[in-house]
């Protein structure tokens, strides 16, 4: 297929700080015995300390990235276009084909995810699995930490971080394994 | 939970688009299929939250758990994040953007302004 005139990437970041409190009973206990309205109970609110919601989101040209990003792997998805179709045997209008969600499996040992010297522009990380993700941008510091369902976006330096110094792991030797999605633009 | 508790709900999301000729719109792009998000409610129990603003470079804290950074406003040169304290920023923020995540609680987060920027944060240790 023919690259594209253009990519970018549209993202964006939501954060609610929360702290838990007592509610105010309004419970009152009528003439013959019964009760009436909401005895005291737990809840959440905005967090007083912080006492604002946090956020953001690309505008303007949002990530501009490479528009020939030269490899599928840069993502972790399989077009259906991918496919080679003479390798297909099924009949087609029988046959119903979607995007295929490839993931990619990590161990306890930091491992590169796409090879290579280019500056990374982009990169979107999900943690798809249940055990803790850690990704390491420099050296070999897992400073950031994906848990179960989370994910991270971020506009990368592209003078510092490259595709071979994007790395994943579970805990070091935990023995653990888990599974990510992932976005690693150039 | 008890009162006091505290928690942390944060969720990050893009869409990778691609332009098929010059002048075009923009489409999903067609190697990823979809929009892509994820979402966490972390717990920081009876520990701390933090935040502030800062218009110079410097870091925001240690031993955290968790950071947001957000650039409110810049008015020229570029706005950095590193988290190994100012050696190698790693992130870039542009005005209106905002980085959050979990970290390790050996990262050293530090905000690198060069130029005129403020930038609120927030942290929970």
């Amino acid at each position: 297929m023919a690259t594209p005139n253009d990519r970018r990437i549209v993202y964006g970041t939501f954060v609610v700080p929360q702290i838990a409190f007592n509610t105010t009973s309004t419970e009152v206990t009528r003439e013959e015995g019964s009760t009436a309205g909401t005895a005291a109970y737990e809840d959440w609110k905005l967090d007083t300390t912080v006492a604002k919601r946090f956020g953001g989101k690309s505008t303007g040209d949002h990530v501009q990235i490479t528009h020939d990003q030269a490899m599928d792997g840069w993502v972790s998805f399989i077009s259906p276009i991918d496919q080679q179709w003479e390798a297909v045997d099924n009949i087609w209008n029988l046959d119903s084909t979607i995007w295929n969600h490839e993931g990619f499996g990590i161990t306890d040992t930091l491992a590169t995810i796409r090879s290579g010297s280019d500056g990374v522009k982009f990169l979107y990380i999900k943690n798809t699995g249940t055990v803790e993700c850690e990704l390491a941008l420099e050296g070999d510091e897992r400073d950031i930490l994906i848990p179960s369902g989370a994910s991270v976006s971020m506009r990368t330096n592209s003078s510092s971080v490259t595709s071979a110094t994007v790395k994943v792991a579970t805990a070091a030797s935990s023995g653990n394994t888990t599974t990510i999605e992932y976005i690693i633009a150039i | 939970m008890s009162a006091g508790d505290k928690r942390v709900l944060y969720k990050n999301h893009c869409v990778p688009q691609e332009q098929v000729s010059s002048g075009g719109r923009y489409y999903l792009d067609s190697d990823c299929g979809r929009k892509l998000t994820g979402s966490n409610l972390y717990s920081l129990g009876s520990n701390t939250t933090a935040t502030g603003t800062v218009t110079s470079s410097g870091a925001i804290g240690t031993t955290l758990d968790f950071i947001a950074v957000t650039a409110t406003s810049i008015g020229s040169g570029t706005v950095m994040i590193s988290l190994d304290n100012g050696t190698t920023s790693i992130i870039e923020l542009k005005e209106g953007e905002c980085f959050a995540s979990k970290i390790a609680s050996g990262a050293q987060p530090y905000v690198t302004i060069s130029g005129t920027a403020s930038v609120d944060y927030m942290s929970g240790t």
